[in-house]
């Protein structure tokens, strides 16, 4: 699963998209936006009050300064009615009265809230009725009584003045009000655009919180997209490329994947066919390659129900694979991440030249066994036959001998030169005889005898042995030297015979030597021991070397040194059959050196 | 210190046989020597019937068995004869062409004494004849027979 890069705040879960972070952000914006809002609307609504306040002083001052005016061309009025008696200078002002009362009805309704202007107001009401009836009483004495009547008394000033004074007196306190509401309409206003500009940058800053953020997150999604992307992209080829064919099905047993190899190796691609039709689709048919595979045992059923299988084998033959293929497969079920079963997974490997090969190997193997066998057999009958031929050869052979030794007692006195020497060569034939069959019974033993094996003292038994070879080296000098030699794990009897021909052959091939060097010793080796016997005699040409070891094999002639040529072949024998080998080194007339090593025993 | 006792030999090949007593009668033992040419011929000896009933000699100073011999071999002469009371302890040696291990440890087991390989060379042979004979006329010390 690629992980999706982000900062150190909590994951989403997969129910919810949003980091929890996030969202604490966004609430609180939000709930800045609609406090600022909030804020901003309350000004923008004082403001207004404000600015309409203003207008409403303007109002009042206007109507304020409208009565005062009109008073003013109301007196002007009667000062010229009084002088001219023009009643179209009075006319307009003749309802003074009701003028005077419609006004302050305006300005009552105008400064309603006005406490303090109501109670100027009250006071006026009262000075402008006065005036009024003293602008008409005025102007109704000129009109009836003539030019030297309708002045103003001082009184009447005096009440001009008052009035005067309260309508100054209410503008003051309206410019007041004017400058307190437009201060603070302004206040407010300030505020506002404060608020506004603050809320903006606020707002604005948020916005670029979550820009930045959603820029982030964006990132990380295309990066996580773009991995997805690429492991796609390598699953994808893995299994395009894969050379085992993989087939995937859904929960309800439809092909879902078939890749290329699939379809090479079955020679054809995927179908819409339901199960029970596959065999007769694909030619899918048990391994002896005639029974229709049984629907139930498809490996992909069965991992749909949750089994695992493996290595089931199938034949497929179809137009594309006349010949039939056979092919292994093996399937699992896949589960979602609760477990239940979503489809199955089939793995397929053509094993058709692998069976074919494993056949070949198995028959090959039979055919090496019933060799062996054979073999085996045949060794044993050639073991039989030499050895019941060399046993049964024997006795004749000892009478000859005898019998000659019987004759030669007998005919001492009546036999010549001739007779004698015939004698002689007739007896010396049956002991040769006599040796190749023993030792022809010999080598045949160490063959078949069963190994018994022991700790062998190598020192003593070579004593042992020199001590019985010295009896045929009789009146000559021979030199022993026997070095410390190992105990060795061997037949003791076997190893006898080896040490018997070894030594045996030292002393016969360094006759003529004086004195006849023969030196036994040991070597050092690694998990082996190593005993070597060497002579100071006639040695051997290496060219010859291989022969040595063979079956009537002889390097010398009879005449020149007796043998049977089966001693060294004894040797060697013994020698293998205790996993150990012997090897011969020399040289003509300077000796030779014998040696053989067996392996170190682990207890 | 011994009675002048028989010393039997069961051979069936005559030639052996014949060596076998020329070597023998080298010694100039002053023991009787019979050859005898199988195992149920060497039974009777031993036990006084058939042809030697009523032999008047003592039991024999050792028995020389060959192994394959007709009718009854050396093997069951040497057990018979381990097998009586009487004659347990008579010495026997398996005089024999076989090297064959399976004969020794047989030939052991029934209790014999010892087991001589024939030598192919007659010299080596007379020698070997030689040695037993002086060896178990002369050296060993034999017990008498247990009154019955």
């Amino acid at each position: 699963m690629p992980e999706i890069p982000g900062g150190a705040s909590p994951r989403a879960t997969p129910g919810d998209p949003m980091r929890p972070g996030h969202r604490l952000g966004f609430s609180v914006a939000i709930l800045l936006l609609l406090l600022i809002g909030g804020v901003a609307f309350r000004s923008t609504r004082l403001l207004i009050a404000s600015t309409r306040a203003v207008e409403h002083t303007h109002d009042v001052r206007r109507q304020i300064s409208g009565l005062q005016t009109y008073l003013s061309l109301a007196e002007s009025a009667r000062r010229g009615y009084a002088l001219s008696g023009d009643e179209t200078l009075w006319e307009p002002f003749a309802d003074i009265e009701t003028q005077l009362q419609g006004r302050v009805v305006v300005l009552r309704a105008l400064t309603r809230d006005t406490p303090a202007q109501q109670a100027r107001l009250d006071r006026l009401v009262g000075l402008l009725e006065q005036r009024g009836r003293s602008l008409i009483d005025a102007v109704t004495e000129r009109r009836e009584r003539g030019p030297q009547f309708g002045q103003m008394r001082l009184a009447q000033r005096a009440l001009s003045d008052r009035i005067r004074a309260e309508l100054q007196a209410m503008d003051a306190f309206e410019t007041t009000l004017l400058e307190e509401r437009r201060d603070a309409a302004e206040a407010s206003a300030r505020t506002t655009v404060a608020l506004l500009t603050g809320g903006g940058l606020t707002a604005l800053f948020l916005l670029g919180l979550a820009f930045a953020a959603l820029r982030r997150e964006a990132g990380a999604r295309a990066r996580a997209e773009a991995e997805l992307r690429q492991q796609n992209g390598l699953l994808e080829n893995v299994i395009r490329s894969s050379g085992d064919g993989i087939v995937v099905t859904d929960e309800k047993a439809r092909f879902v994947l078939f890749n290329p190899a699939a379809e090479r190796i079955v020679g054809r691609g995927a179908t819409d066919a339901p199960p029970d039709r596959w065999a007769e689709t694909f030619g899918v048919f048990l391994p002896d390659g005639e029974t229709p595979f049984p629907t139930e045992r498809y490996p992909l059923l069965r991992s749909l129900q949750g089994e695992s299988c493996d290595d089931v084998e199938q034949l497929i033959r179809n137009p594309a694979l006349p010949a039939g293929a056979l092919i292994r497969v093996s399937s699992r079920p896949l589960r979602e991440a609760d477990g239940s079963i979503r489809g199955a997974l089939a793995v397929l490997r053509d094993v058709t030249a692998e069976k074919q090969a494993e056949h070949r190997i198995t028959s090959l193997n039979r055919e090496l066994a019933e060799t062996v066998q054979e073999l085996r057999s045949v060794n044993a009958e050639l073991e039989a036959f030499s050895y019941s031929v060399s046993h049964d050869l024997r006795a004749p052979i000892r009478h000859i001998d005898g019998f000659v030794g019987l004759l030669r007692h007998h005919a001492e006195g009546s036999l010549d030169e001739k007779g004698r020497r015939y004698l002689g060569v007739i007896g010396d034939a049956a002991k040769r005889m006599g040796r190749l069959i023993d030792d022809l019974l010999e080598f045949s033993r160490t063959g078949r005898a069963d190994l018994r094996r022991g700790s062998v003292d190598l020192e003593a038994l070579v004593q042992e042995v020199r001590a019985e070879v010295q009896q045929d080296a009789e009146g000559r000098e021979i030199a022993w030297q026997v070095g410390p030699l190992p105990s060795v794990t061997a037949d003791r009897a076997l190893l006898r015979v080896v040490l018997v021909n070894l030594l045996s052959n030292a002393v016969k091939y360094t006759r003529g030597r004086s004195p006849a060097r023969i030196e036994i010793g040991a070597r050092p080796g690694n998990g082996r021991h190593e005993v070597y016997v060497r002579d100071n005699g006639v040695g051997f040409d290496m060219a010859y070397a291989h022969k040595l070891f063979g079956v009537f094999q002889r390097l010398h002639r009879t005449e020149e040194f007796e043998g049977t040529g089966i001693g060294l072949a004894t040797v060697r024998r013994v020698l293998h059959r205790h996993g150990g080998e012997v090897s011969a080194e020399g040289r003509p007339d300077a000796g030779a050196t014998f040696s053989f090593w067996l392996p170190r025993e682990e207890s | 210190m011994n009675e002048l006792k028989p010393i039997l030999l069961a051979e069936d090949s005559d030639l052996d046989a014949e060596l076998t007593m020329t070597s023998l009668a080298e010694l100039q033992l002053a023991n009787e020597l019979v050859r005898v040419s199988d195992g149920a011929e060497a039974l009777n000896f031993v036990y006084r019937r058939g042809a030697y009933a009523g032999r008047d000699s003592s039991d024999p100073l050792v028995l020389l068995l060959d192994l394959k011999m007709p009718r009854v071999d050396g093997l069951e002469v040497l057990k018979q004869v381990r097998a009586d009371d009487a004659l347990n302890s008579l010495p026997v040696v398996m005089v024999t062409s076989s090297r064959e291990e399976r004969d020794l440890v047989a030939s052991y087991r029934l209790g014999a004494n010892a087991y001589v390989v024939k030598p192919v060379d007659s010299d080596q042979f007379t020698k070997t004849v030689k040695t037993l004979g002086l060896f178990w006329a002369v050296v060993n010390a034999t017990p008498r027979r247990r009154a019955p």
